[in-house]
């Protein structure tokens, strides 16, 4: 090879190399780095849903890893309750207090219930976890909240629904309005939503504690 | 073969004419410094971090190495052992990257979607870039923002997601 041809190519590798090389600090990171998530029970979950403490825990039960809330009769307690099959036809039935909602996430998050639809049925907590509204027993949680607090979550989620990491909101339960023509639906999938929040509608900023 | 001739021969084979070529010295040795320094990635020329708020306790350092686990391995402070089953699960800036070279970077996270199947239940997660999908390009000192969105469906309690998620950052130019 020729000296000039020979200059040119060790020139233009080194053109190449320059350009991989660089001036820089770095010209090219490539990290490995491990990403893990399993799914666990409602009872361990971020959103921890549990049967509540009390006798309607009954009502509620875990179903491969998910809270189910059987109000026929298929869910019972060690003493057979409840006896009964059903909610009557032609009544306002209030059962208190089926299950709970604690954050085991990292920040404060606010709870309603979606999913009712159009039926009659309201749910509600008697055990707002913030406190705040202990005049008002009956803290609706959802879009239809007969003889409960009028809220839409979550145009307007009501500051008693904020749960704080390790807080529960307790104490949740349902009510069913048959009188008249009104009908329940067999199966209803309703979907419990926490969402971290940081202003209230009204533009307020949500405070930490 | 005369003196002229291998000198010759030299220069063209080595290229460095230049040094040897003049005679005036055949080698020079000479020390100088480099010193390099393998740092944490949350310091790292190219910075991979938490976002500096709540949801940092889903974000793990082992060695100096960043790691995402929403796993019963690293539970919460309050308990919470992973995601819900039958659930959507968003967290929202969880973590960083940011450019602390000195020239423009372009940087890409891949991949970016993760899935895990038993029987009918599904548990997928995506890794969602704030400002550009699916790379972003990062002027010294920027840095781009990204979320993980997390959906289990129907149910299943045992899936899991355990796999490498690799960053990579080159320079523009």
């Amino acid at each position: 090879m020729k000296r000039r041809k020979f200059l040119i190519g060790a020139g233009s590798v080194a053109v190449g190399s320059a350009a991989a090389t660089g001036t820089g600090a770095f010209t090219s990171v490539d990290a490995n780095r491990t990403i893990s998530v399993n799914t666990a029970a409602d009872s361990d979950a971020l959103l921890q849903l549990t049967p509540s403490g009390g006798e309607n825990g009954a009502f509620a039960e875990q179903s491969n890893g998910t809270l189910e809330i059987a109000i026929d009769g298929s869910n019972t307690d060690s003493d057979g309750q409840p006896a009964g099959s059903g909610i009557n036809d032609n009544a306002n039935t209030i059962i208190r207090d089926i299950f709970d909602i604690t954050s085991q996430g990292t920040q404060p998050v606010f709870v309603w219930i979606e999913g009712l639809g159009d039926d009659p049925v309201g749910v509600f907590s008697d055990d707002p976890a913030s406190g705040d509204s202990v005049g008002n027993p009956d803290t609706g949680m959802g879009p239809n909240n007969p003889g409960a607090t009028p809220d839409l979550p979550p145009v307007n989620v009501p500051a008693d629904h904020r749960v704080d990491p390790g807080e529960t909101q307790g104490a949740i339960g349902f009510s069913f309005d048959t009188t008249g023509s009104n009908t329940v639906a067999s199966s209803l999938d309703i979907t419990v939503v926490a969402q971290a929040v940081s202003k209230y509608p009204d533009g307020e900023t949500v405070a930490n504690n | 073969m005369n003196r002229r001739t291998l000198l010759t021969t030299i220069g063209s084979i080595s290229g460095g004419a230049a040094v040897i070529g003049t005679g005036a010295f055949t080698s020079v040795t000479a020390n100088r410094d480099v010193s390099v320094q393998v740092t944490g990635d949350a310091s790292a020329f190219l910075r991979i971090d938490d976002a500096g708020n709540a949801n940092s306790e889903y974000i793990t350092e082992t060695n100096g190495e960043f790691g995402i686990a929403l796993t019963s391995d690293n539970d919460t402070e309050e308990g919470g052992e992973g995601v819900n089953a039958n659930s959507t699960t968003v967290i929202e800036d969880l973590f960083i990257i940011q450019n602390q070279g000195t020239q423009e970077v372009e940087v890409g996270v891949t991949p970016l979607s993760f899935v895990d199947a038993e029987g009918s239940d599904t548990l997928i997660a995506l890794v969602v870039p704030q400002s550009s999908f699916p790379t972003v390009t990062l002027t010294p000192g920027e840095m781009e923002t990204y979320s993980l969105v997390v959906d289990s469906s129907p149910g299943g309690t045992g899936l899991e997601i355990s796999d490498t998620i690799t960053i990579n950052g080159e320079a523009t130019q």
